[in-house]
């Protein structure tokens, strides 16, 4: 089913859109939450969830890419499963990994006033990565985004480990510039 | 900024570089096609090495043929490193990442133009056209963009550069293309998504 009609049965608040959504999205959701959570239940009840979450959401929202919406919705719930989780001490291991690694984006600490929005950062960073050739600009949202492990990346392109590792080096250090060229810091 | 606002802040990148990191895939390297290419490589510089080194000095005959011999297998010398040289520069780049500097990036709008890191049949020639092939037979490239698929249309499955092991799969002559996922309209005509937005055309060859 085209995305457009499954849009169309959340406004029409018909349950067949769960359905199709699930039959369409479910794999592709479920690959999301799995790279972020551990137990694969918790996995699971997070993409159940995204279609409540959708379910919720349209009317009055009315997605332009649907496969995004969906995966954003995932990745946002496993997130905060796996906060959760890591409180008692559950976590999955690509998101610890992924924060280590990003730390090295992180500026040094500034004035408070000189700090981000969450929205304007991530506007930035899309502008960045628009910037960054397009082998660079995937892998880091592969790893950062998706949450892929490095070892599914250097499948995924036919890469080995060591280059994937050095590429995502580079786009952080080239990050690290533009965010304290931006002003974000703590 | 922690790094957890950081991941936080990644979350909330653009839609269309999610689709676009999502439909970008290169085929996993298929063993068997990348290791007989450097020996066929070496052994074609040998024999053109014994040739140049043979033919001035173990030809009989008089002198006009020797030397005559001698250009001859000179130029055809140069013409076999002139294959050889493109052929191991197609190897090099037998996954299309594994390139330096900027020059790796899928274009934007492959299909608009001739660019010189066009495909295999590009470089045969101006004349060449790049072309898929399906079990069902070989399509032609027509540089038509859409922005969308049409209603009814089904997934093939991902192109893959022209290979010489399977007739079954799904080739395309065009390096960048190879990884796009392919998809068939009700009429007919194939869809190449393309790593940015859109979808390039195709027509059954004629």
């Amino acid at each position: 089913m085209e995305d457009q009609q499954i849009i169309e049965l959340y406004w029409a608040r018909s349950e067949q859109a769960i359905r199709e959504s699930e039959t369409k999205y479910g794999a592709f959701c479920l690959s999301i939450a799995r790279n972020i959570l551990a137990q694969e239940q918790d996995a699971e009840e997070c993409v159940n969830d995204t279609w409540l979450r959708a379910w919720n959401a349209m009317p009055p929202q009315r997605p332009g890419i649907l496969s995004a919406f969906f995966g954003k919705l995932t990745r946002n719930l496993s997130l905060d499963r796996w906060r959760y989780n890591r409180a008692a001490k559950r976590g999955g291991p690509q998101v610890e990994t992924a924060l280590e690694e990003l730390g090295e984006c992180i500026p040094a600490p500034g004035r408070p006033e000189d700090r981000l929005e969450e929205r304007e950062t991530a506007a930035l960073i899309s502008r960045f990565l628009r910037e960054q050739p397009q082998l660079d600009r995937v892998l880091f949202l592969r790893r950062y985004w998706y949450l892929d492990s490095v070892a599914a990346l250097a499948e995924r392109f036919s890469m080995n480990e060591n280059t994937v590792k050095s590429r995502l080096h580079r786009t952080r250090l080239r990050l690290k510039e533009v965010l304290l060229r931006e002003g974000v810091a703590v | 900024m922690t790094r957890e606002e950081l991941l936080e802040a990644i979350g909330r990148i653009d839609d269309d570089l999610i689709q676009e990191a999502e439909d970008c895939r290169l085929p996993a390297r298929r063993p068997g096609l990348t290791h007989w290419r450097p020996l066929a490589g070496g052994l074609a510089a040998c024999l053109v090495l014994a040739a140049v080194f043979y033919l001035p000095f173990g030809m009989s005959g008089g002198g006009d043929n020797t030397t005559s011999g001698a250009a001859g297998s000179s130029s055809a010398a140069q013409e076999s490193q002139t294959d050889h040289s493109a052929g191991t520069a197609q190897d090099g780049g037998s996954d299309v990442w594994s390139g330096s500097g900027s020059g790796e990036a899928l274009p934007e709008n492959p299909s608009a133009g001739n660019e010189s890191s066009g495909g295999a049949s590009s470089q045969e020639g101006g004349a060449a056209q790049d072309v898929l092939r399906t079990p069902a037979g070989e399509y032609t490239l027509t540089g038509e963009l859409a922005s969308a698929l049409p209603e009814g249309s089904r997934q093939l499955g991902v192109l893959f550069l022209e290979g010489e092991d399977s007739k079954e799969g799904l080739y395309t002559t065009r390096r960048e293309y190879a990884g796009c996922m392919l998809w068939e309209g009700p009429d007919g005509t194939l869809y190449v998504k393309l790593p940015g937005d859109g979808y390039a055309l195709a027509r059954p060859a004629e």
